[in-house]
């Protein structure tokens, strides 16, 4: 104690007076702070270091010239940004890119939540584990497969799925989902939503086995139906995993968001007759780029996408605080 | 809850035995890597003789030989023929074959220890630099090399700029050499029927490109369930390209030397009509476009539900005993002869992979006298054929006859044969292997080569990586990827002559003139290179 | 007890009905990859399979499982998990509850070098010369080690432990705890939830990952699971450009398709063998104990 107060004295001037009340605060904490710098260490070493990297969207590299190439190859400054933003169907890509975004962001991102909401209504049983189960299941097939499966399912000529839907009576000619450019979008975000919905229900799960039961018990006594227990206790429960989850969604949208898959999808469900609505950013990076050997190129894109996924997390967890309190941090 | 933490913490106990073990046998397999005996390089090194039968061979220790081809069947050194390559050479082979297309430029990139032989395709470009590989030259001479024949349009063909000769690619033959070998073949497309329906139909004439359409016409009239044709993605730019005269990517000399690219022929138009006018007659369906497999197509025709199939020369031959083991009462029959009025196929390639021999290799007597030996003729022979009598014996009229299945691929990896020869093929092996007399595809594929013209100047036209030629080409190439379906699914023949127009003012958009004009500079230097 | 309302019956029905289509839209086409992992390769290609196999063969399973590398790297893909697992959930929640502290000094700096670092990356070169450096390389513990800080689990963790009510650490603090066995002895066991979400979610990624096998290690002894299942899947799959079209033409059982089903079939089937002994952790009411004791 005397120490402190020593050194309290010690530091004469207004910002030593708040320096040292800043260091009195971080000795506290000093088991957390430690915890936090293990992190940090980690961090430093394994993706910040690795961040000389970046130097190659900048230059004119060549990988036969190793890794002193990185340094002292010639420096084209923002080249390949210029050469992306002036590509011949630089529009369709950003169209493409930006509406299946956002449309996973709109219609994927509620999906899991409804999912755990639903099964949190249900008594613990036999049908819960296996509807649970069973929603998690596509996570695991991979998109390889999945396109497979949508050639078969999907396919205009024999595909179960316009069967069904005219033998119900719902449409009168079978859609055209994989060469119809119109429903690349539909496909996009319907099969995502299919494949990963289950899966981020576990997380939302987890968040709501942690409301507490007396707080239903108490609603319910005080009259309150099942919609408006959900209303004020589920959904405030869950609120903080919630606003967490959607920031790093929103942090990853070009990529597809929660879902993600973007690029995987327009890979292997886009062709060349769906092109128009299929060509997202990262396919037209791969085939320019990283399949022609350009690494450069490659890079510039890379740290694009890079760049613009942190200000958005900044700047969704900044509105976040404004309008909620709570955010990312 | 202490019987949980007891029972993980014997798991956890058990996982970090496992995982010490796994690090103790990891560095111990690392030190084995390390210490693989490489040959004496103090002694002279004893002549590697062409035909290495007798006398003692001397032993050269082993290689890691790095494909860079993740589908490459075979995984392992194993079987009698790689047995026999190392006893006549000496050399043990580790293979290794690349996870992805990333690997080998993460490996090159990173200034890791490089395997002792990189074979490979995508990567001719950086492999061809003094820092990364060694020039054949250098060890030819180091280890005083007789009889390593490189022939000098080979040397020409392989050899960069300032002449240094990295690698010799395979599978490239010189329009003398093709023509002097009359057996010798070269893989190509083809079209095939359904016989019964042609029967059917009274056997119709089916001689021109005019007639294809006919036939498709009355196939459709009568069996209304059927596809009238069914196309391999990718083979329709191939086959009828083929039948109407035109290239099919990359460039070609215009007349005069003067270097144009394949979209700018001037009969192109007319290919990409006849296509749409498949199409809106509907004797193709849309979704054939976007199929990303052959199997798809082949499927089709499996199970009767398609007419024809455009793809390869040998479809009868492999669809047919495929039909019979299903038990289905009809098969295909291969057409035979061109349909176009004015056939023919541009061939400029120059070949294909390479074997490299990297800076830091570290066996680099073993490599190089590996690469001599599978560059000769034997080695060619054994790898692709097998051993002579056992396994194949030369014909009278010059082509090989095998004793077993060559084309069966659990063969071909059980006895380790046929694709190791690819390795170092100078063309004719693997060509004279494709000649099977009387057989449809063997036919189909002599009609191919009478229209085929070889021009491998254009193989050395290739633009440098990440230089403003390239990426016009890329774009280009993507471009018309794209936009050529409009034109193959436009609804009426004036659409399809307006979304043609259209691709091409994209191609000018982009810079097909100025690539146009590099394309003639370098196909003349290369020109005036060879003489 | 309760006194069923319509709003009950009603909510009930619809929960019900629509649970029911999400497990036919869900299990079916698994089901269906099931059947076809049991089915000739080629015969599948000729579509119509619904139910069950029509050409049923174990051919498929042979193919994948059948050498003898294959033991080993389950193995190694088992210990793997079970070490990246229990490496990645302990550290991660190490460091995540240390930002999550009420009051915590360079918060903001803290978080802001989290976010950049999660998205920007300097490629796989740079990352391979760290490696290198580090002596990782060509060792088991390349498959654990750079992957122990999971940054998006980290925040997710850090917004868990800030929801913890603070009664909990102040009953602990009263007691006499310090920082360490507060963590140790209080928010550990009702972080139940989170780790087993985040055990899940880890361990299925070291159980699916094969690019670092592919790229980090040569040693043919340390390849795992995945990777060796990839590499049977490639080989054969020769591209229709590839220079010898016709060697690959024949009649082969296992197709390409078939053995992707295949291989996702076994990599799905652990997890599905360990998930119902996590699901218990998501019980309502994980935390109640907690507070009252």
């Amino acid at each position: 104690m005397k120490l402190q107060t020593v050194k309290e004295h010690a530091a004469t001037n207004k910002s030593g007076h708040s320096v040292s009340l800043l260091w009195k605060r971080f000795r506290q904490q000093k088991y957390m702070q430690l915890f936090v710098w293990m992190g940090l260490i980690s961090l430093f070493v394994f993706h910040y270091l690795p961040m000389f990297g970046i130097l190659i969207a900048f230059k004119n590299y060549k990988i036969a010239s190793g890794i002193s190439g990185i340094f002292t190859s010639e420096w084209v400054g923002l080249k390949y940004f210029k050469e992306f933003v002036n590509s011949y169907n630089f529009e369709t890509i950003v169209a493409n890119t930006l509406g299946i975004s956002f449309l996973k962001l709109i219609f994927a991102f509620p999906v899991p939540i409804l999912l755990a909401l639903m099964l949190n209504e249900v008594k613990d049983g036999l049908f819960k584990r296996a509807v649970q189960t069973a929603s998690y299941l596509p996570h695991f097939i991979s998109w390889v497969v999945v396109a497979g499966l949508a050639s078969v399912f999907l396919s205009e000529n024999r595909g179960i799925f316009n069967n069904l839907l005219l033998g119900l009576g719902l449409i009168s000619e079978p859609i055209a989902f994989l060469s119809d450019p119109g429903s690349f979008w539909g496909m996009a975000v319907g099969t995502a939503v299919w494949k990963e919905s289950g899966w981020w229900t576990i997380i939302f799960l987890a968040a709501v086995s942690g409301i507490s039961p007396s707080l239903y018990e108490a609603a319910h006594i005080d009259g309150a139906g099942r919609l408006r227990r959900i209303w004020h206790i589920t959904l405030p429960g869950i609120r903080g995993t919630t606003i967490v989850v959607l920031i790093l969604a929103i942090g990853s949208l070009l990529g597809g968001g929660l879902v993600g898959s973007n690029f995987e999808q327009a890979f292997l469900l886009g062709n060349a007759v769906n092109a128009d609505k299929s060509e997202i950013l990262q396919t037209y990076a791969f085939k320019v780029g990283l399949s022609q050997g350009r690494y450069s190129f490659a890079t510039a894109i890379d740290l694009l996408q890079a760049v613009i996924s942190v200000i958005l997390i900044f700047g969704s967890n900044w509105i976040s605080k404004k309008t909620t309190k709570s955010g990312l941090f | 809850m202490k019987k949980k933490t007891g029972k993980s913490l014997k798991t956890l106990g058990l996982l970090m035995l496992i995982a010490s073990l796994l690090a103790a046998c990891s560095s111990g397999g690392n030190n084995n890597a390390q210490s693989s005996p490489s040959a004496s390089p103090s002694a002279p090194a004893a002549t590697q003789t062409e035909t290495g039968s007798e006398g003692t061979v001397q032993d050269l220790g082993e290689i890691t030989l790095f494909v860079d081809h993740p589908w490459w069947p075979m995984t392992e050194w194993k079987g009698k023929i790689p047995e026999e390559i190392s006893k006549r050479t000496g050399v043990k082979v580790n293979v290794q074959i690349a996870a992805d297309a990333q690997q080998l430029p993460l490996m090159i990139a990173s200034g890791a220890e490089m395997p002792d032989i990189v074979y490979t395709y995508n990567n001719h470009q950086p492999m061809s630099t003094p820092d990364i590989s060694y020039t054949w030259d250098e060890l030819i001479e180091k280890y005083q090399l007789k009889d390593f024949d490189i022939s000098p349009t080979a040397r020409a063909v392989n050899a960069t700029k300032d002449g240094s000769l990295y690698t010799i690619r395979n599978g490239f033959m010189t329009s003398e050499e093709l023509v002097a070998c009359d057996k010798c073949l070269n893989p190509g497309q083809g079209l095939s029927v359904r016989a019964d329906i042609m029967e059917a139909l009274g056997n119709p004439k089916l001689e021109t490109l005019d007639d294809y359409l006919a036939i498709l016409g009355q196939v459709k009239e009568k069996y209304p369930d059927l596809i009238p044709a069914v196309i391999t993605p990718g083979e329709a730019g191939s086959y009828l390209r083929i039948q109407y005269g035109v290239p099919r990517f990359g460039f070609y000399n215009a007349g005069g030397d003067q270097a144009k690219y394949y979209i700018n022929h001037p009969e192109q138009e007319a290919f990409y009509l006849y296509v749409n006018k498949l199409y809106r007659e509907g004797y193709i369906v849309a979704e054939n476009f976007t199929w990303q497999e052959r199997t798809e197509a082949e499927s089709q025709i499996l199970n009767g539900k398609a007419f024809s199939l455009i793809n390869a020369s040998g479809d009868s031959e492999t669809l047919n005993p495929r039909l019979e083991t299903d038990g289905k009462n009809f098969r295909m029959a291969q057409v035979i002869k061109n349909l176009g009025a004015n056939p023919k196929v541009y061939a400029n390639s120059i070949g294909w992979s390479g074997m490299y021999v990297p800076k830091t290799a570290k066996n680099t007597e073993a490599a190089i006298k590996f690469i001599q030996y599978m560059y000769s003729i034997e080695g060619q022979r054994l790898a692709s054929w097998g051993i002579e009598g056992e396994d194949w014996t030369m014909h009278a009229d010059g082509y090989p006859v095998f004793n077993f299945d060559s084309k069966d691929q659990d063969k071909q990896v059980q006895m380790g044969v046929v694709w190791w020869g690819i390795l170092a093929d100078k063309g004719e092996t693997s060509s004279l292997q494709r000649y099977v007399p009387d057989s449809a595809s063997t036919e189909v594929m002599m009609e191919l080569k009478k229209v085929t013209e070889v021009d491998s100047l254009f193989g050395k036209v290739v633009p440098s990586a990440d230089s403003e030629e390239q990426v016009i080409q890329v774009n280009i190439d993507n471009m018309i990827k794209n936009e050529e379906m409009k034109i193959y699914l436009a609804k009426s023949e004036e659409d399809a002559k307006a979304a043609f127009k259209a691709m091409l003012d994209k191609t000018k958009n982009i810079g097909i003139e100025r690539l146009e004009e590099w394309a003639t500079k370098e196909y003349n230097e290369a020109k005036a290179l060879m003489k | 007890m309760r006194k069923r309302t319509f709003e009950d019956y009603s909510i009930d029905t619809i929960v019900y009905a629509l649970l029911i289509v999400i497990f036919i839209v869900t299990a079916y086409p698994f089901y269906y990859l099931f059947v076809i992992s049991f089915n000739n390769g080629l015969d599948t290609g000729l579509g119509g399979i619904y139910f069950w196999p029509r050409d049923f063969t174990l051919a498929n399973y042979e193919k994948i499982m059948g050498d003898a590398k294959w033991t080993l790297a389950f193995f190694v893909t088992v210990a793997r998990t079970g070490v990246g697992t229990l490496l990645g959930v302990v550290f991660t929640c190490l460091v995540s509850y240390g930002l999550a502290h009420k009051g915590l000094v360079f918060k903001k700096v803290y978080f802001s070098l989290f976010v950049i670092g999660m998205y920007v990356s300097g490629g796989l070169i740079p990352f391979y010369i760290i490696l290198r450096h580090l002596h990782l390389l060509n060792t088991f513990w390349v498959y654990v080690i750079p992957s122990m800080l999971n940054i998006f689990f980290l925040f997710i963790a850090v917004s868990f432990f800030r929801e913890i009510p603070s009664e909990l650490r102040e009953a602990a603090t009263i007691d006499g705890a310090n920082d360490l066995k507060i963590f140790r002895s209080v928010i550990l066991p009702i972080s139940k939830p989170l780790m087993a979400t985040m055990a899940l979610f880890l361990g299925v990624g070291q159980w699916n990952a094969w690019l670092d096998s592919a790229y980090y290690v040569q040693n043919e002894n340390l390849r795992t699971l995945t990777y060796r299942m990839i590499e049977v899947i490639n080989r054969g799959n020769i591209p229709t450009d590839a220079v010898s079209i016709e060697y690959a033409a024949n009649a082969v059982r296992v197709t390409t398709y078939s053995l992707q089903v295949t291989s996702m079939v076994v990599a799905v089937v652990p997890i599905m063998l360990v998930y119902p002994f996590l699901q218990k952790y998501f019980v309502k009411g994980a935390m109640i104990g907690a507070v009252k004791g």
